[in-house]
């Protein structure tokens, strides 16, 4: 989809023209590289969905989520182990397609400080692994988990500005995007790789981040508590 | 072949589709699927021609590619007929795969029914929540995207368009579904090939834009020409009697003639294969 996206800029203008409009509007040179990084962090969020995300809910389709909730572990200790894993897993694909899409598009970068470049990965992997831990404890308190999942991407995907900056949104869809954390790793990305931004030009998206954190390993804290004791009192918890 | 007998169970197979979506996977789901991610698609697109071409929408390029002056109308068109691509090229190898988890998959070929009549009705099934989508995006697109036809649009030739791209792109569903018995993996099956149909099909651009090696790519696929027979007919207004329309839809014509009954042997092939190796309810 990756190309998909760069092509729809490309069927209405040239590349230079269309560069020169994303440079003019929104301080990026290059829209491939816009549209590359955009789309390596929504795919890393892709990742914690269907795997942090859906883990609970696997665990019910085998039969096993009974089992896993009368084991004395730490249940937030399982959803974490479950959000890392995921993100080793899908690291290995996101990083082709990143190397890729930079072979094939051009990214163009303008590096000026690695250290923000670390620092944006990081916080944005450890938000990303608390998504994925707030929807496995919500996925588990409906029976259309996938569906669910399925339903998300595409909102997300947009109004989280894979492929354009979210400043090009009306104002009153920019609301949407701000509470969404895929945003923050968005923004903190391409500053750090495609504008020469350094740690102090990306602080307000890596706190952004920290506290979407936070809060959704609180929510999903709160939620996995609720869900266990529902669980126990109606004994449907292996039903799907 | 007992054509009454095919029908019946091909009836039969048609209601427990919808059924199965209605009653275990859910409509909102169903929909919100069918729809939602169209739909994006199509937002997307607007924001996309709002930062390049500013309020107006217009771009001289676009339209000297494609001789259409609304973007937002070639793109509505184009994910309108994702849903298509889902219901028909996916929708049988999703029932196989539904029943291989069910634990049902041997029960139902193992009975004497025709399993072709079945795989239609089951891609029917889909294929009436891939027309609804269909029909709200193009109604999305003319009430919130300001789409306008530069003509009168021709209903009859983008209708015949949309036949014959069902049934071509229904040979790539029999064998989806065959190769199912063995795969197993469906879904990866359909994420691999969406993006790639997207791509190649000029859903999201206009195909004249990929480099050499994709257009061959692009015209060997059949929704590539029902994709552009269909934005012909619903925004220049091109009729039957166009000669462009009559060699996309000649060409549709064709491809089905050859891809259906080869998509048929290649599913029949793998069903008799699975059932030798035992295969059919393994997943």
């Amino acid at each position: 989809m990756l190309a998909v996206n760069i092509y729809s800029y490309r069927a209405l203008g040239t590349d230079a023209s269309i560069s020169s409009i994303i440079s003019r509007d929104f301080g990026i040179s290059n829209f491939a590289g816009m549209i590359i990084i955009g789309t390596i962090v929504y795919l890393l969020y892709n990742r914690l969905l269907w795997g942090a995300g859906i883990s609970l809910q696997s665990e019910r389709w085998m039969g096993t989520i009974e089992a896993l909730f009368v084991t004395p572990a730490n249940r937030m200790t399982v959803l974490f182990a479950c959000g890392v894993s995921s993100l080793v897993e899908g690291a290995w694909w996101v990083g082709c397609i990143f190397a890729t899409s930079w072979m094939i598009f051009g990214v163009e970068p303008s590096i000026n400080s690695w250290v923000a470049i670390i620092a944006g990965i990081l916080s944005t992997m450890v938000a990303l692994i608390s998504v994925g831990v707030f929807f496995a404890s919500f996925f588990v308190l409906t029976r259309a988990a996938d569906q669910m999942a399925s339903a998300l991407q595409a909102p997300i995907r947009f109004f989280s500005g894979v492929v354009f900056p979210v400043s090009a949104l009306p104002q009153l869809l920019q609301f949407v995007s701000y509470v969404l954390p895929v945003t923050y790793g968005i923004q903190a990305m391409r500053k750090a790789v495609l504008t020469g931004g350094d740690l102090s030009s990306i602080s307000f998206e890596l706190a952004s981040l920290y506290v979407f954190a936070l809060v959704l390993t609180v929510a999903g804290y709160f939620t996995l508590r609720a869900l266990e004791r529902q669980a126990k009192r109606k004994g449907t918890l292996y039903m799907y | 072949m007992d054509i009454s007998y095919a029908a019946r169970v091909m009836r039969v197979s048609f209601i427990s589709e919808l059924k199965l979506v209605t009653r275990y996977v859910s409509i909102p789901g169903m929909l919100g699927f069918n729809i939602a991610v169209p739909f994006f698609f199509v937002l997307s697109s607007w924001i996309v021609a709002n930062i390049v071409t500013g309020p107006s929408g217009y771009s001289a390029y676009f339209t000297s590619l494609t001789g259409m002056t609304d973007y937002l109308a070639f793109v509505t068109i184009g994910f309108a007929f994702n849903t298509f691509i889902f219901s028909t090229a996916f929708g049988g190898a999703h029932a196989i795969r539904g029943e291989q988890e069910q634990g049902t998959a041997e029960l139902v070929f193992l009975t004497p029914s025709n399993k072709i009549a079945w795989l239609m009705g089951k891609m029917f099934g889909n294929q009436v929540f891939g027309i609804f989508g269909f029909a709200v995006l193009l109604g999305s697109g003319f009430f919130l995207f300001g789409y306008r036809p530069q003509a009168s649009p021709d209903i009859a030739a983008a209708s015949v368009a949309i036949v014959l791209s069902i049934a071509a792109m229904a040979a790539l569903g029999f064998v989806l579904a065959g190769i199912c018995f063995f795969a197993k993996r469906e879904e990866e099956l359909s994420q691999v090939l969406w993006p790639t149909f997207t791509f190649f099909c000029g859903l999201a651009f206009p195909v004249q834009i990929l480099p050499s090696w994709g257009q061959t790519i692009a015209y060997l696929i059949p929704l590539t020409y029902g994709v552009d027979a269909t934005r012909r007919a619903l925004i220049l207004g091109v009729g039957l009697a166009d000669l462009v329309m009559i060699q996309d839809l000649l060409m549709l014509l064709v491809q089905v003639f050859v891809l259906l009954p080869l998509g048929l042997l290649v599913f029949s092939r793998l069903e008799r294969e699975a059932r030798r190796t035992g295969v059919l309810g393994t997943y």
